[in-house]
């Protein structure tokens, strides 16, 4: 069965206005018909009424002389009036006084003998009108009336109305479906036009055509609208016509594009296959040892060749492990990747020594370095790992013969040391005895033993002078004092007083700045000065010797520098006389043991600083020598 | 529905006519017991006779209506019972026995017995002049110009009017009445 909404406009306008004029028709007729019954049921009571009154004021004297003759006689009018089927007048009592009824065959069948009833009423039962009257006399009621009516006439009345207004209804109908099919077009057919012309649009995909526009009504308004929207469509139509055409030049363009990029791109790729091919040899084929672990789990991702080798496991073994097991500490987990973030973070490309157990719990001293890389968004932590055992070993080696050699340095010391002390003794005795042998005997023994002893006399001075230098150079090392807060002004002051005579004798200018007050050995930086100046006048030039004492601060340090005009030094030498008995002159030249300069050098180097000098051969030289602020080490 | 209703009305009208029946033995105003005697009736007659006729305006004065009873002590005895509390025409009844016709005065209703048989034209006389309804016992009270005679009709009590003695009055009386009335002319 098809339903309302889905019929056609047609059917419905056409079923709608017959719907509404049924409807409304139906209403008319029905109100109609109710108030046709009120007002027959009214009627009806007032009628009855009317019958009652008439009938009670005639009977009243019936009823006051007890006549019921009479009193019937007053119902007999009643046979004119065929809807009246019974009638009755009872007395005051209730009782039954006269009676009618409309078929004396049934007389008295419904009619009651006695009346409770005692005031004005009517009912309507199921056919019948039932009233009650009483009968009054001087504002006394002296009896009843009774009159039952049938209300057949009114229903033979209704039926006749019914057929009345379905006839109508049925006529009403006809008008309505013949109308409305003639009006319905009014509606339809614009409708059905928009609906043609928009089938006609969507079938063809022809946007220029239009609908026409008949009225001024919704369906006009409905129609312009559609229209509009159909231009829109057309020009949307074309714009996307054209868009596309835009569109396929710009795919080819970009075809063109992707294709050069494709190119380029395949390009790099080889590019970077050869690079990966590069790398991943240099990383196979590195002779370190290389990890790469993540570095926030330690998880190892990939070793070289060199890693295998080194922990003695396969690549398999490795990759995916903890790189723990590399270490052979017993840190827990946690301790563990601790320390090795702490490493990882703190230490990134520092050299880090540790060690590494082998498969065979072997350990071995390795060095690493380790950097953190990106790799593919994951931070992973790549180390180096370099072999140090053999190394180590050398290290542990070259440790022990150093210690060595300090030791037995120490020793030769102690014995130089001791053996110029104790040298001093028995020299102190030969030089004053072959200086009093001389003295005494002099010309007493012959010219040539004259002159023999003056050869041991000036032999065993040497030889005193020799072991005196000795002596301050082993002291140097074996007898320093603990450094003290000097003033090297005034321990210049002291030197320069020493020195006196000798300057005086050279008539030497000594210039010096404001020098500073450092920690050291004062003792050993009197020395250190008195060489110095000494050797400075020692070897003068020609020229009257001038001496010049500067100092300047370079970060820790402070350089002392002590210049002279004398007669310089050949380059290569320069090394030279710093070395213990190394002359460059002849003793008959200038004097000396040989050892000014040694002494010096030991004495900077103890306070840990450098000795070095700048010279040319006859432009004077220039010593140069550094005390760290913070003295020397001890 | 409609059966249940019939159902009630049928009980309902027995049980209302057993009660009906009850009542008027109670209710009667006639009797004390049974049914009510000749006399009884007649008295109430009278009394309803008094509502059915006009009197002239002129005789309408007094304080009462009064009923006037020619030498019929029983019966006056009876009607003062009957009409007791009564009003007519909105005035209280009086009753007054009369035993000599010069007596007879200032009535408006004259009820006469067997008795004044002999009287009649005198009684008739004053009645005509008054004008006195005058209602009367005997036979052939009507025919001899009486206006309204008692006259039994089987087990009813019917009475007779004389309409030409009644105009002659010039006492105004009910249709009602008349169309109860064996007429006499």
């Amino acid at each position: 069965m098809v339903h309302f909404k889905d019929f056609s406009i047609k059917k419905k306008v056409v079923r709608l206005s017959m719907l509404v004029s049924v409807f409304a028709l139906l209403l008319t007729s029905t109100s109609f018909v109710i108030y046709e019954i009120v007002t027959f049921r009214d009627a009806m009571v007032r009628e009855l009424n009317i019958y009652a009154d008439i009938i009670g004021f005639n009977s009243v004297s019936a009823l006051i002389f007890d006549d019921p003759m009479s009193a019937e006689a007053t119902l007999k009018p009643l046979k004119t009036k065929p809807h009246v089927i019974l009638a009755g007048i009872y007395k005051k009592n209730g009782q039954i006084f006269a009676a009618y009824s409309k078929d004396n065959a049934i007389k008295g069948l419904h009619l009651p003998q006695s009346l409770q009833i005692q005031t004005d009423e009517y009912r309507f039962e199921e056919t019948n009108l039932v009233l009650f009257k009483r009968i009054m006399y001087e504002n006394e009621q002296i009896g009843m009336i009774f009159i039952e009516s049938d209300l057949s006439e009114m229903w033979i009345k209704l039926g006749r109305y019914a057929e009345i207004v379905i006839g109508v209804l049925i006529l009403a109908l006809l008008l309505a479906f013949l109308i409305s099919s003639r009006l319905q077009k009014m509606i339809s057919a614009p409708i059905l036009h928009l609906v043609a012309t928009a089938n006609d649009i969507s079938e063809k995909r022809d946007y220029t055509i239009r609908a026409t526009v008949e009225s001024q009504d919704e369906i006009g308004t409905l129609a312009n609208a559609f229209n509009e929207m159909i231009d829109q469509i057309q020009i949307r139509d074309f714009e996307l016509q054209s868009a596309r055409n835009g569109l396929e030049i710009q795919v080819k363009e970009r075809t063109k594009d992707l294709e050069q990029e494709i190119t380029v791109r395949k390009i790099t790729e080889v590019a970077l296959r050869d690079s990966e091919d590069k790398w991943r040899r240099l990383f196979e084929e590195s002779y370190d040892a290389i990890f790469v672990a993540d570095s926030s789990t330690g998880e190892i991702l990939d070793c070289n060749y060199a890693a295998t080798a080194l922990i003695g496991r396969s690549k398999k073994e490795l990759i995916g492990q903890h790189q723990r097991i590399l270490h052979p500490h017993k840190d827990s987990v946690e301790q563990f990747t601790e320390t090795f973030q702490h490493h990882a973070t703190d230490m990134q490309d520092q050299v880090l020594e540790t060690q590494v157990i082998t498969k065979d719990s072997t350990i071995k001293d390795v060095e690493i370095k380790a950097s953190i890389i990106n790799l593919g968004g994951r931070k992973v932590i790549q180390g180096a790992f370099r072999d140090i055992t053999d190394r180590k070993i050398a290290q542990e080696k070259l440790k022990f013969a150093m210690e060595e050699l300090a030791r037995s340095n120490a020793e030769l010391q102690q014995f130089a040391y001791v053996a110029s002390h104790d040298l001093q003794e028995p020299l102190r005795m030969v030089a004053s005895f072959s200086e009093l042998l001389g003295k005494r005997y002099k010309d007493k023994l012959g010219k040539d033993a004259d002159e023999f002893i003056g050869f041991i006399v000036d032999g065993a001075s040497r030889m005193q002078r020799l072991i005196n230098d000795l002596l301050i150079y082993s002291r140097v090392g074996t007898r320093g004092k603990p450094f003290q807060p000097t003033d090297f002004s005034s321990i210049l002051g002291q030197a320069l007083v020493n020195l006196g005579p000798s300057i005086e004798e050279n008539e030497a200018i000594i210039i010096n700045d404001d020098l500073p007050v450092l920690l050291a050995d004062e003792v050993q930086i009197l020395q250190l000065f008195q060489n110095l100046i000494s050797n400075a006048i020692k070897f003068r030039s020609a020229e009257r010797p001038v001496i010049n004492i500067t100092t300047r601060q370079e970060s820790d340090k402070w350089i002392f520098s002590v210049r002279d005009n004398g007669i310089g030094i050949a380059s290569e030498y320069h090394d030279r006389i710093f070395v213990i008995f190394q002359r460059l002159h002849a003793r008959e030249e200038y004097p000396g043991t040989g050892i000014g300069l040694s002494i010096c050098k030991r004495i900077v180097e103890r306070h840990g600083g450098n000795i070095w000098v700048k010279s040319e051969p006859g432009k004077g030289a220039e010593i140069f020598f550094t005390i760290p602020i913070q003295g020397g080490n001890v | 529905m409609t059966k249940f209703i019939k159902a009630f009305f049928k009980y309902g009208l027995i049980i209302a006519l057993i009660f009906s029946v009850c009542l008027s033995y109670s209710n009667f105003t006639f009797a004390e017991e049974g049914q009510p005697t000749e006399a009884q009736v007649k008295a109430a007659f009278i009394y309803n006779f008094g509502k059915f006729v006009e009197w002239p305006a002129d005789r309408m004065g007094g304080k009462y209506f009064v009923i006037g009873v020619y030498n019929d002590d029983d019966f006056a005895q009876v009607l003062t019972e009957i009409v007791s509390g009564k009003f007519l025409h909105e005035k209280p009844i009086l009753i007054k026995q009369f035993s000599r016709i010069e007596d007879i005065t200032g009535c408006h209703i004259l009820f006469v017995g067997y008795s004044a048989k002999d009287y009649l034209a005198e009684l008739l006389n004053r009645a005509y002049k008054s004008p006195i309804l005058m209602v009367g016992d005997m036979q052939d009270f009507a025919n001899r110009g009486g206006m309204i005679n008692f006259r039994m009709v089987g087990n009813y009590m019917r009475f007779e009017i004389n309409v030409n003695a009644v105009q002659k009055t010039g006492l105004k009386m009910s249709s009602q009445l008349l169309k109860l009335a064996i007429v006499i002319k």
